[in-house]
């Protein structure tokens, strides 16, 4: 048994890295994961600050959209923990795993993720009224993030009849519109040219910082990588350079992430 | 721009390059606070020339066996002679620096005999420039190549961690392509624009670090045959 595992057993209790480590908003400890024979995740620790951007590179197939999922509760590991607000989400039923991920998570993949009969506004307000909140008041939600993100000229479009960029912004509208605490991202970028691209992390960036969510974006184009605060490299399951942990930062680190240079 | 003849090519440490190279390169570790158009200007065209620390990779040459300054110079015409071609003479005036510097040591020589008479072995103090060298990541600039190889197959002939030297260098890679997208923020169009240009360059050495991490194998298999 690891140290940090032993320090996960104590969560039993009550007492979880969160509340040890004000600044660190999700913990994960000895993540393990198998599809059937394939090793894909092999004992990955990673924290991530509250108001960080975190980046997660790597070689295709080395673990990283099956980090996210496992990290977003989507996938339960083989072994290890998930710390998020003071609970292992692992531990969590589907359920409740899902409920968790409407209030608190957001996601943003690399396409195909919009309804395509719904417009703009539709496809934003459509996590807003699972949550329960009124139509009105969904759409008033919908259409300030919009705006929020250049797209106030967009709203009755289709998105078929939006560029690749302007469709992606919608996503980032749509998983940022309930202000979730982490927003995760699988390749948001990867569908885009170069200009769609920046345009693209420009809109993610600020949104993300005005929503006040922490942001994992996995990404193998170092470009888009480089509007995050930090990165880490994922290869053969496993988190080979750059530091997953938040060992040897004091608290100003904490308060000011990536000013480290 | 033809790669410049200088003095500082024989130099080892950055410290050194910075003094050789009066603006450039090296100030841009601290773009925070230097305008991004100061650094564009200032540093695209000085970081274009070839630099490649000849001194140290001879040294880790013999760092992977001593031998004659014969020897000394196959070895550099097998690896990096296409790179940066190096005389009989240049081979021995920084044998002649090393000895004096303490880095390396001259064995089973006859009194009297000429520099092409001794055996060279590396010292323990040596050994330490080397690894040192090997693991501190060059300043991202336009063209690292070829300090950035010869560091590989050192380490490699030395079987060290050349995973770990790539590494290293990727994630300065991603901190200087971060410095230069937060700059881009403050930054008017021809600001951003010069900054991209900077960006691809690195992007570009990005890709070829990450080619020759996945092929590391294969090299290795050729560099100690
Ligand atoms: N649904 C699945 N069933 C079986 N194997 C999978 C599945 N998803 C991913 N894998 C395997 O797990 C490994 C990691 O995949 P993945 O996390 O998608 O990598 P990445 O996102 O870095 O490209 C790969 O070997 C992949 O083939
Ligand atoms: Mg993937």
């Amino acid at each position: 048994m690891t140290k940090q595992q032993a320090t996960h057993s104590v969560c039993a209790t009550g007492i979880v890295d969160a509340d040890i480590r004000p600044g660190v908003i999700m913990s994960a400890r000895g993540l393990e994961f198998w599809f059937g024979s394939t090793h894909a995740l092999r004992g990955i620790d990673l924290d991530i600050r509250r108001d960080e951007m975190l980046a997660v590179m790597g070689p295709s197939g080395s673990g990283k959209s099956t980090l996210l999922h496992v990290l977003a509760g989507v996938l339960v590991p083989s072994a290890g923990s998930v710390h998020f607000d003071g609970r292992d989400i692992t531990r969590l039923g589907e359920a409740a795993r899902s409920t968790l991920r409407l209030r608190e998570f957001g996601f943003v993949f690399q396409f195909g993720q919009l309804l395509p009969d719904l417009s703009a506004v539709d496809n934003v307000t459509l996590p807003l009224l699972m949550s329960g909140v009124s139509r009105k008041q969904a759409i008033v939600q919908a259409r300030e993030i919009l705006d929020g993100l250049g797209l106030g000229d967009q709203f009755d479009k289709l998105p078929a009849q939006m560029s690749g960029g302007q469709a992606q912004r919608v996503a980032v509208a749509r998983a940022l519109v309930t202000s979730p605490r982490i927003l995760f991202a699988d390749e948001p970028t990867g569908a885009l040219d170069s200009l769609a691209a920046e345009r693209t992390m420009e809109a993610l960036t600020s949104a993300a910082k005005a929503a006040g969510a922490a942001v994992v974006i996995i990404t193998h184009d170092p470009r888009t990588a480089a509007h995050a605060d930090r990165e880490v490299m994922v290869r053969d399951g496993r988190i080979s350079s750059g530091t997953g942990l938040l060992v040897d930062d004091p608290a100003e680190d904490l308060d000011h992430p990536g000013s480290a240079l | 721009m033809s790669p410049s003849p200088g003095r500082h090519h024989l130099r080892g440490n950055r410290a050194a390059l910075a003094c050789a190279v009066p603006v450039g390169c090296l100030t841009t570790r601290s773009v925070g606070h230097i305008a991004l158009i100061d650094y564009t200007s200032r540093v695209y065209t000085q970081c274009i020339v070839v630099f490649m620390d000849t001194r140290t990779t001879l040294l880790g040459l013999l760092d992977a066996g001593s031998g004659y300054g014969y020897d000394l110079k196959n070895s550099w015409d097998r690896w990096f002679g296409d790179t940066k071609p190096l005389a009989y003479g240049q081979i021995y005036s920084t044998l002649a620096r090393l000895l004096r510097d303490g880095l390396i040591e001259a064995r089973g020589s006859s009194a009297g005999a000429g520099p092409d008479r001794k055996q060279y072995a590396i010292t323990p103090a040596g050994h330490d420039v080397v690894t040192k060298w090997i693991f501190t990541p060059e300043v991202p600039a336009d063209s690292i190549k070829a300090e950035l190889f010869a560091k590989t197959v050192i380490a490699l002939l030395l079987h060290d961690d050349a995973e770990r030297l790539l590494d290293l260098q990727r994630a300065e890679h991603l901190a200087r392509m971060r410095e230069l997208t937060r700059a881009k923020k403050q930054a008017d169009l021809a600001g951003v624009l010069l900054a991209d240009h900077s960006l691809f360059h690195i992007e570009a050495d990005l890709r070829w670090i990450d080619l020759t991490a996945s092929r590391l194998g294969e090299l290795r298999e050729q560099v100690v045959a």
